[in-house]
């Protein structure tokens, strides 16, 4: 076999393989949403120490958990349910910060830093004489 | 006496530190004298104030206000001798005690070949150490007299040794959390010698800044003890995690505390210092970007100093509130504009720039390793402490968690283990495609076939697939490179290709150590893609003789029981663990309420098998009924085992390089 038909026949076995991986994942069924779990790790557990209400075994976030887990039975979305549950507190209890003016910073700074460092890192490449 | 033995001892150190800072910086700036006597005096009063510490801790002697306030009677071996670093002034006292023993071996060093930038490292260590010393004589004073006792705590205390002491029948004791678990015992010393080792690298790069000394001397010298340093840091990482998990309760090891990020971001930096010194070395790139790394190492271990020990952030860990705040963050101002400062004006004078030839090289490789290292940096650190700056500044409040830590840093860290993969196997300066793809194209296969073995017998949820993919492919191309050179070798001298790749791995540890980490990285991305995707829990009340099915176990709950020792009480329950009717395990979650605090601290049950773990959690105790909540994490212990394999790495590669200091690398094939 000369070596570009071993290249090419290495190339179709590695890109079936991946076909076949990617495949697998795209078409898996759903998973079962646990939407109680993934709304409650999104808010404080008040009383604990940065702990959401989903990881705490407080009595308190116990309960706000059946709060949640109620509202989301009653129809709420998951806007709603957490709205609903923080109702009393302040944004603080959100452990994922909304976006608004006073947390644009701390999702610019990331890629700030990332689309510098890409073109700094661009920008010290030799250049290459013609 | 007590008292009196550790004033002694707290100014014994300072003494010696700034000796040592005077006597090293004269030798520095040309004026050769011997820097023994200060580093001794140094050392000894370091390690002599944490010796009197934990003697008064054990004679119980509660005229020192620290014993008083932090120790009990009651409290056991070994919870006892970790009161002597649990609480703020003790802490310090461990600070000062392994950066003493960083700047004897820094003296080590200097003593075998002694140097201007050696004797400038030393004058920088032992500047560190008048802080931490001077901090100690003064507003942490560990050894402080109680002069009016309360009930189990000191009500005023004096620095002066020999007043009329006054003393309690007994101590408060340490935090409860912190009575609770061994590791607790282990994990703060060796996380110490981790982040107090990263001075070391900090002091060479100024040094080498302040006398303006080109050249890689100050760079070898910083990317071995970084090595040391970052393995005790990553074992300090991981043994932290596993307390978490152990004791805090909730079946999880990583929360995105602020303290957890404190320690993690030196490690960020660290690990991209140790990839970037590397080009520096081999293809004199990165001059001035190395100095930034070591500066900032440094400066984020006083930030996460800070962090911990002023009380700014209430976390789990943040046990203490004192004046040291101000302190800390003084000192932290100082180091970072100090430091910056001096290399502004420095750097143009001891870096040379230099241009990259092509991307797509090993160096090209490294140049996104630190990209992607710095970026993940920058996400804990924005993350950390913007609620506080936002608080500072326009008194609004907010509260970053686990969902913006985990959104950002996922992506970053599977390109992370992509990277990991494919750059250890670039060549330097220019990297064919052909060269490149005969070197990947089979473990590309491996580890696809890993997904695919994935996605037909297991799971196929995204990122499990995609980390079992990445991580097998990534440990097949280590593998393959070794083998391959074995083999190459033993062709050429006629042995054996076994024999070979021992040779191999004795010739260069410390790439070798390197690989070993990559693999110990492999593993924890796998431990954590399993127990983030594919962990379940439930939560169930149970009287006794109940049943429930869980994670292919049988769970029966027997009866409750009650336990009192002296300085707590512990209520638990038995529940009996089968699978098909054959029984497994007696597992007694409990809530245990300490003499000393309100609340009760749960200690999970963890029953650890090959295929994953149980975790059992009691969360309350009815009349009849008691709460449970069960949690299953399939191979858990891959994370933990992971992360000591990574540590372990960095062992290597740092033993190796002891053994030949003089070893030049040789290309590869």
């Amino acid at each position: 076999m000369s070596d570009r038909a071993r290249l090419a026949a290495r190339l179709a076995l590695t890109v079936a393989l991946l076909a076949f991986v990617v495949g697998g994942v795209i078409t898996a069924p759903p998973p079962a949403e646990d939407r109680a779990a993934s709304i409650g790790a999104q808010i404080r557990c008040p009383v604990c120490t940065g702990e959401s209400i989903a990881a705490s075994p407080n009595q308190l976030a116990r309960d706000m958990m059946g709060l949640v887990r109620e509202l989301i039975a009653q129809g709420y979305t998951d806007e709603q349910v957490i709205e609903t549950v923080i109702a009393g507190y302040d944004d603080a209890q959100r452990l994922a910060p909304r976006f608004s003016p006073a947390t644009a910073a701390l999702w610019a700074v990331p890629a700030v830093v990332l689309v510098a460092g890409v073109v700094i890192g661009l920008g010290r490449r030799r250049q290459v004489e013609p | 006496m007590f008292s009196f033995l550790g004033l002694v001892a707290v100014l014994t150190g300072l003494v010696g530190a700034i000796a040592l800072t005077i006597q090293a910086w004269r030798y520095a700036a040309g004026r050769p004298t011997s820097l023994v006597n200060p580093t001794r005096v140094l050392l000894g009063g370091a390690i002599g104030a944490m010796l009197v510490l934990e003697a008064a801790i054990v004679a119980n002697d509660f005229t020192v206000r620290y014993v008083a306030d932090h120790h009990s009677r009651t409290t056991p071996f070994p919870f006892n001798i970790a009161t002597g670093w649990a609480a703020l002034e003790g802490s310090i006292v461990l600070w000062g005690m392994v950066l003493a023993i960083y700047s004897w071996v820094v003296y080590r060093r200097f003593r075998t070949a002694p140097t201007r930038l050696g004797a400038g490292a030393l004058a920088v260590m032992g500047l560190v150490a008048v802080f931490f010393f001077g901090v100690m004589a003064t507003i942490a004073n560990p050894f402080e007299t109680c002069v009016e006792a309360a009930v189990r705590s000191c009500a005023r205390s004096s620095p002066w040794p020999f007043v009329t002491a006054a003393a309690p029948a007994d101590g408060f004791g340490p935090n409860a959390l912190l009575q609770n678990h061994i590791l607790m015992a282990v994990h703060p010393p060796v996380l110490y010698l981790g982040y107090i080792g990263l001075t070391v690298p900090f002091a060479y790069g100024i040094s080498a800044l302040a006398l303006g000394l080109p050249g890689v001397e100050w760079l070898e010298a910083s990317k071995r003890s970084t090595t040391l340093a970052w393995s005790f840091l990553t074992l300090g990482i991981v043994l932290g995690s596993w307390w978490a998990y152990e004791v805090l309760s909730w079946g999880g090891w990583w929360a995105w505390d602020p303290v957890e990020n404190a320690s993690f971001m030196p490690w960020l930096v660290a690990t991209a210092f140790l990839h970037s010194s590397h080009v520096q070395l081999r293809r004199g790139m990165l001059q001035s970007w190395n100095f930034v790394l070591v500066i900032s190492a440094f400066s984020l271990t006083i930030l996460g100093t800070f962090l911990t020990r002023s009380g700014t952030i209430i976390s789990v860990h943040s046990f203490t509130q004192s004046a040291i705040g101000p302190a800390l963050l003084g000192f932290l101002a100082l180091v970072v504009a100090g430091s910056f400062a001096l290399f502004a004006w420095r750097a143009p004078q001891v870096a040379q720039p230099s241009r990259l030839e092509s991307l797509s090289s090993r160096e090209g490789a490294f140049l996104l390793n630190n990209l992607l290292l710095t970026v993940y940096a920058i996400v804990v650190l924005i993350g950390t402490v913007y609620p506080i700056l936002l608080e500072a500044f326009t008194g609004d409040r907010v509260s970053v968690g686990a969902p913006f830590f985990d959104t950002l840093t996922a992506p970053l860290s599977y390109a992370l283990l992509l990277a990991v993969g494919v750059g250890p196997v670039m060549p330097w300066r220019l990297a064919s495609p052909e060269m490149v793809w005969k070197r990947i194209h089979g473990p590309l296969q491996v580890g696809l076939v890993a997904g695919a073995v994935t996605v037909v017998a297991w799971s196929r949820i995204g990122w499990v697939v995609a980390v079992v993919t990445a991580s097998t492919f990534l440990v097949a191309v280590i593998v393959r490179h070794a083998w391959v050179q074995a083999r190459h070798a033993a062709r050429l001298k006629a042995s054996s290709t076994p024999a070979e790749l021992r040779r191999l791995f004795a010739r260069d540890p410390g790439y070798w150590g390197g690989q070993l980490s990559h693999v110990g990285v492999a593993m924890v991305a796998l431990g954590i893609a399993f127990a983030s995707n594919l962990a379940t829990h439930t939560e169930v009340d149970m009287v006794p003789g109940d049943t429930v099915r869980f994670a292919g176990y049988e769970l029966t709950y027997t009866s409750p029981f009650l336990e009192r020792f002296p300085n707590k009480e512990v209520q638990g329950v038995r529940v009996e663990v089968a699978k098909d009717g054959r029984l497994l395990r007696l597992l007694e979650p409990k809530l245990n309420v300490f003499a000393n605090s309100s609340s009760a601290i749960g200690t999970p049950a963890v029953y650890s098998r090959p295929g994953g773990d149980l975790y059992l959690t009691l969360t309350g105790i009815g009349p009849d009924s008691v709460s449970l909540r069960l949690d299953a994490s399939p191979l858990q212990w891959m994370l933990w085992l992971g992360g000591i394999v990574t540590a372990a790495g960095g062992v290597v590669s740092y033993r190796g390089r002891a053994r030949r200091p003089q070893t030049k690398e040789l290309a590869r094939v």
